[in-house]
C-alpha cells in the first residue's frame, strides 16, 4: 500500500536533460499544464459570447474578477488597478491548482515548496524593484518608520530588514504547510480505511469511522484549498500596497 | 548507545514541547471561553489578544518541531 | 403557501431578518474557533522573523569569522522583528473585525452607570 507521502513523488513522464540539469517533464508540470487548460477553458468559454446580462457561466467569470478588483481597490486604492491582472492570475492559479489537488490521483502542484516559494521570491522582487521604480532611493526609508528617535536608529532599521526578508518565508511556508498537512492528513485517514476493509469482519464495520472523517476532511481540505489561495493573493496585495503608496 | 539512535531519542524528546504547548494552548482558549461566557459582549474586542497569546505559544511549539525536524534531517 | 405570507411582509423587515441570518449574533465560541485558524497563521510570522535573523546571523558569522556572536544577535533582533510582524498581522486582523463586527455588537446602555457605582 503506498504510503501517505508517496502522492508528493515527482515522477518523470518525459526525461529532459539540457547541459547536465535534469529538466523532465514531470507530473508536476503535467498538472501545471492542466490547471492552466483548466483556467483558461473557464476563462475562454466563459467569456465568448458576452452578454449585457451575463448567463451563470459568465457571471461566474465576473464575480471571480469583482472579486479580486475588489481586495485590490480595498487594500491598494486607485494606483493598485495597474496590478489587478496580476493578484487575478496568481489568485486563480494557486486556488484551481489547490482545488485541483483534491481530485484522487491528483498531484498537488501547491504542496512542494519549490513553487510556493517560486512565487514569494517572485513577488519579494517585484515589490523591490516597483518601490524603487515608483519612489527612486527614497523608497529606502521605508526601513526607518518616521518618528524613530536617532540612537534607535541601528537597532530599528536591521529589525525592519530582518521584517521585510521573511515576508517570502511567511508567504511560501503557509501555503505549502497548509497544502502538505491536510493531504498527509486525508492520506492517513484513506489508509486506515484500507487496512481496516482488508482485516474483513468487524474491523470492516468499525472502517466506516475512519471513512466519515475522511469525508469530513474533504469539506475541510476544501475550505482550506480557496482560504489559503486567497489569503495568498491578499497578502500580495497588502505587500505591494507597502511598495506602490510609501506612507510613512 | 549509537549516534544513530540517540538523534531520534532527541528528536522524540524535542516533540514533547509540541505537547507542552498545546497546553498553553488549551490553557489560553480556556481562559479565554471562561471570561467570553460571562461577558459575551466583551468577547469580540478581545479576539487580537486573544490571536496574539495563541499565536505566541504556537510558535513555541513549532520550535520545538523544527528542533525535532534539524535533529532528524540535518545534524 | 409562505411564499405569499412571506412577501407581504414589508421590505424592511424581511432585510433585517435575512441580515440577522447572515450575521448571527457572535458565539465566543465560533469566536475561539476562528481564533485557531487564524493564530497558527500569524504563529508562523514570529517563527519567520527568528529563523531569517538568526539565518542572517549564522551567514554574516561564517563570513567575518566571528562566530557565536552574530548568531545571538541576529536571533536577538529576529526575536524583535518577529513579535513586530506579529503584532502588524494582529492589528490588520483586528481593524477587520471593528470595522465588521463591533457593529454589530449588542449595545448596552449606560445611563445607570453612576447609580451602580454605590
Amino acid at each position: 500500500m503506498a504510503g501517505p507521502l508517496e502522492q508528493f513523488d515527482i515522477k518523470p513522464i518525459y526525461p529532459i536533460e539540457v547541459a547536465g540539469y535534469d529538466v523532465s517533464f514531470t507530473n508536476a508540470s503535467a498538472w501545471m499544464i492542466a490547471v492552466l487548460v483548466a483556467i483558461w477553458v473557464f476563462m475562454f468559454f466563459g467569456m465568448r459570447k458576452a452578454e449585457l446580462v451575463p448567463g451563470r457561466w459568465q457571471s461566474a467569470v465576473e464575480g471571480l474578477h469583482e472579486f479580486v478588483v475588489g481586495m485590490v481597490d480595498e487594500n491598494i486604492g486607485p494606483k493598485g488597478r495597474a496590478y489587478v491582472p496580476f493578484i487575478f492570475s496568481l489568485f486563480i492559479f494557486i486556488l484551481v491548482a489547490n482545488i485541483a489537488g483534491l481530485l484522487p490521483y491528483a498531484f498537488t502542484v501547491t504542496s512542494h515548496l519549490a513553487v510556493t516559494f517560486a512565487f514569494a521570491a517572485f513577488i519579494f522582487v517585484l515589490c523591490i524593484l516597483i518601490g524603487i521604480a515608483k519612489h527612486g532611493l527614497s523608497w529606502f526609508s521605508f526601513f526607518l518608520p518616521p518618528g524613530t528617535p536617532w540612537y534607535l536608529m541601528p537597532l530599528i532599521i536591521p529589525i525592519e530588514i530582518i521584517s521585510f526578508l521573511s515576508r517570502p518565508i511567511t508567504l511560501s511556508v503557509r501555503l505549502f504547510a497548509n497544502m502538505t498537512a491536510g493531504h498527509i492528513l486525508l492520506k492517513i485517514f484513506a489508509g486506515f480505511v484500507i487496512s481496516l476493509g482488508l482485516a474483513g469482519g468487524i474491523w470492516a464495520a468499525v472502517g466506516v469511522l475512519p471513512f466519515a472523517m475522511n469525508v469530513a476532511l474533504y469539506a475541510l481540505e476544501l475550505i482550506v484549498a480557496v482560504v489559503q489561495a486567497y489569503v495568498f493573493a491578499l497578502l500580495t496585495t497588502v505587500y505591494l500596497n507597502d511598495s506602490i503608496n510609501l506612507e510613512h | 548507545m549509537e549516534a544513530e539512535a540517540a538523534k531520534l531519542l532527541g528528536a522524540g524528546f524535542a516533540a514533547m514541547g509540541l505537547g507542552m504547548a498545546a497546553i498553553g494552548v488549551g490553557l489560553i482558549f480556556g481562559m479565554f471561553l471562561l471570561g467570553a461566557l460571562r461577558n459575551p459582549a466583551a468577547a469580540n474586542s478581545q479576539r487580537p489578544n486573544l490571536l496574539f497569546g495563541f499565536a505566541v505559544t504556537e510558535a513555541l511549539g513549532i520550535f520545538a518541531f523544527l528542533v525535532a525536524l534539524i535533529l532528524l534531517f540535518v545534524v | 403557501m409562505t411564499e405569499t405570507r412571506k412577501s407581504e411582509l414589508p421590505l424592511e423587515a424581511r432585510l433585517a431578518a435575512a441580515r440577522e441570518r447572515a450575521n448571527p449574533q457572535a458565539d465566543p465560541r465560533a469566536v475561539a474557533g476562528n481564533a485557531f485558524a487564524q493564530g497558527t497563521r500569524l504563529a508562523l510570522e514570529l517563527v519567520a522573523g527568528i529563523l531569517v535573523g538568526a539565518a542572517l546571523g549564522y551567514f554574516l558569522d561564517r563570513w567575518l569569522g566571528t562566530l557565536p556572536w552574530l548568531s545571538i544577535l541576529g536571533f536577538l533582533l529576529g526575536l524583535v522583528a518577529g513579535f513586530m510582524n506579529l503584532m502588524r498581522a494582529v492589528n490588520r486582523e483586528a481593524a477587520k473585525i471593528s470595522e465588521a463586527e463591533l457593529a454589530a455588537l449588542p449595545r448596552v446602555d449606560d445611563h445607570d452607570d453612576e447609580e451602580s457605582m454605590f
